[in-house]
């Protein structure tokens, strides 16, 4: 391991510095990303395509739920099958598009296109008429997001001529104000994606509620994650600078979303939108982790593997309450009581709670540790104040568990079976993955190692440019 | 002295799936394109039984058939997954390659 790594860096640092001295033709093909590049040709199209251990982890995790997304729509999709199917198929396609393209301009273009089958996933295959709404929700706030990554991109090319890492660079070393405003616009582009509150994240939670549940697995499991992705491949190394100097006014919003957010659920009724509250306050508290370490491994690591870790554990908490959706046909809190005669269920249920918590042997405990830790790091009061957040999130956690199946009296109608075989092949899958992740979270260190180290030299490379 | 010749063919059939044919660039381009293409088989049938009014019934085994897809594309990239994670510690596991050996490997799959 010690010489790929000598390996990979001693070539990194030739080809910074060959860039630096000339524009070879070596160089041309250099990018953000480490390993394998390729063309492939697509109906006529070239697309130039890249992986490393980021994009290769977003695209593992997409690979891991797709058969979780299309067994937990197995029975609740009764319209047009074949085109739910076209549509779900379309949109990983456009998601692996999405995670492996190299420059930022066909990046957009996959990253536009993934709303289309989204918006019709929602709108059309939601459980009630206002899932039309919720999917112009969906939309527009997209929309308003990629309307700035947009004017990032026509600056990139005035100033720089080009989509590229490379035309990233000379942006970065000939224009100062110029650079820092297309930092900021690529950095909202994806805070709607992310979502970061206390603004941009109002589509979520209608998106959540609308959707069926396979939309909801996709919506917090991958593509959430894009924003989070954008922002280690296109801002960090190369603009990194500047989001170090808008790091307080960043960490503010973050922690301000994380509180705001959880402090909302207890006006909610909505199983569905209070996990996706939830979720939204998780990825916040991974933002700010790595607001408060941004030249730092912890950092990026913790950031990293907290989206892999969420990504698996909102999953888990969405399809159960898909499969508490089914059993009793509403998701509202204050008329379902006590699923009390389904054991399994039960136990089911709880422990993704409990991985929601971050309860030690699980991957979630490991990440928010580490998370914790990050933020510590950066400052005892944002530590104190997120605190404030995991407090919250444990409570209502236990709350939501208890008031499901613990509450005494009359529901609605709950059926006298437990979890089918299909409920359980799903539940137990996203179980022993969370497991695995605890128990050896080496795993996805490896995968990202070197390309965090990657990042890193970059962002310190080109800091110690502008100083 | 049976059991390690079986162990050995074992391991270089199972190297030959994961090092042959994961590591191969055609193999990770089909993987990305999978989706796709299901996905263009699902829109024909939604065409045809939309458009030209085919029996619905005549489609058997729809929702196995999507659960199979599916699988076989989490399968293919557990697959990528070994060489990408493990590509130097199975090279050198499998076929006693040096130093020098796995640079010149890494190279050309770098490349």
């Amino acid at each position: 391991m010690n010489s790929l790594h000598e390996l990979l860096e001693i070539n990194f640092f030739n080809q910074i510095f060959s860039f630096s001295s000339s524009l070879s033709s070596d160089v041309f093909f250099y990018d953000s990303f480490r390993y394998s590049f390729f063309l492939l040709n697509l109906f006529g199209f070239d697309i130039f395509i890249a992986i490393d251990g980021f994009s290769f982890l977003f695209l593992f995790l997409t690979a891991i739920l797709v058969p979780v997304t299309f067994l937990a729509g197995w029975d609740s999709i009764k319209k047009d099958y074949f085109l739910y199917n076209f549509l779900i198929f379309m949109s990983i396609f456009l998601l692996n598009m999405v995670f492996v393209v190299v420059d930022i301009l066909t990046f957009f273009i996959f990253f536009e296109l993934l709303m289309i089958p989204l918006f019709f996933l929602i709108g059309k295959w939601g459980s009630r008429p206002e899932s039309l709404v919720a999917s112009f929700y969906f939309w527009f706030y997209t929309l308003f997001g990629s309307f700035f990554l947009l004017i990032a991109l026509i600056l990139i090319y005035i100033y720089s001529g080009g989509f590229l890492f490379l035309n990233f660079v000379y942006l970065f070393n000939n224009y100062d104000i110029i650079s820092s405003i297309v930092c900021l616009f690529l950095f909202i582009g994806f805070m709607v994606k992310i979502p970061v509150g206390p603004f941009f994240h109002l589509w979520l939670p209608q998106a959540h509620v609308e959707a069926p549940t396979a939309g909801s697995i996709l919506l917090a499991g991958i593509i959430l994650k894009i924003g989070a992705y954008g922002i280690l491949r296109f801002v960090l190394p190369v603009f990194g600078y500047y989001l170090m100097k808008y790091s307080v006014i960043l960490s503010f919003f973050s922690i301000l979303s994380v509180i705001i957010v959880l402090w909302n659920i207890e006006s909610c009724n909505d199983l569905k939108k209070m996990i996706a509250y939830m979720s939204i306050s998780h990825m916040n508290l991974a933002l700010l982790a790595l607001f408060c370490n941004l030249d730092n491994f912890l950092g990026l690591q913790s950031f990293i593997f907290f989206m892999f870790s969420h990504g698996i554990v909102s999953v888990g908490l969405f399809a159960s309450i898909g499969f508490v959706y089914e059993r009793v046909g509403s998701r509202d809190l204050t008329r379902i009581f006590s699923l009390r005669n389904q054991p399994i269920f039960s136990g089911f249920f709880l422990f993704f709670f409990l991985a929601n918590m971050a309860f030690p042997p699980l991957s979630s405990f490991v990440c928010e540790m580490l998370v914790y830790m990050s933020i510590g790091m950066g400052s005892i009061f944002l530590l104190l104040l997120s605190m404030i957040g995991f407090f919250l999130n444990g409570y209502l956690s236990i709350l939501i568990f208890c008031k499901l199946f613990l509450a005494e009296g009359h529901s609605l109608y709950v059926p006298f079976y437990d979890l089918t075989n299909r409920e359980f092949t799903i539940s137990s899958f996203l179980i022993v993955l969370i497991l695995l992740l605890g128990l050896y979270p080496n795993f996805i260190f490896n995968m990202i190692e070197l390309d965090v180290q990657y990042t890193l030299l970059e962002m310190k490379y080109f800091f110690s440019l502008k100083i | 002295m049976f059991e390690y010749i079986r162990s050995e063919y074992f391991i270089d059939l199972w190297s030959s799936w994961t090092l042959g044919i994961a590591s191969s660039k055609e193999f990770l381009v089909f993987v990305l394109v999978f989706p796709l293409i299901v996905a263009l088989g699902y829109l024909s049938f939604y065409i045809s039984i939309k458009f030209f009014s085919y029996d619905y019934k005549t489609f058997f085994y729809l929702k196995e058939s999507v659960i199979f897809f599916s699988f076989i594309y989490f399968f293919f990239f557990v697959l990528i997954l070994i060489d990408f994670i493990y590509y130097v510690e199975v090279h050198k596991l499998f076929f006693n390659l040096s130093e020098e050996e796995i640079n010149i490997l890494l190279n050309i799959k770098n490349k």
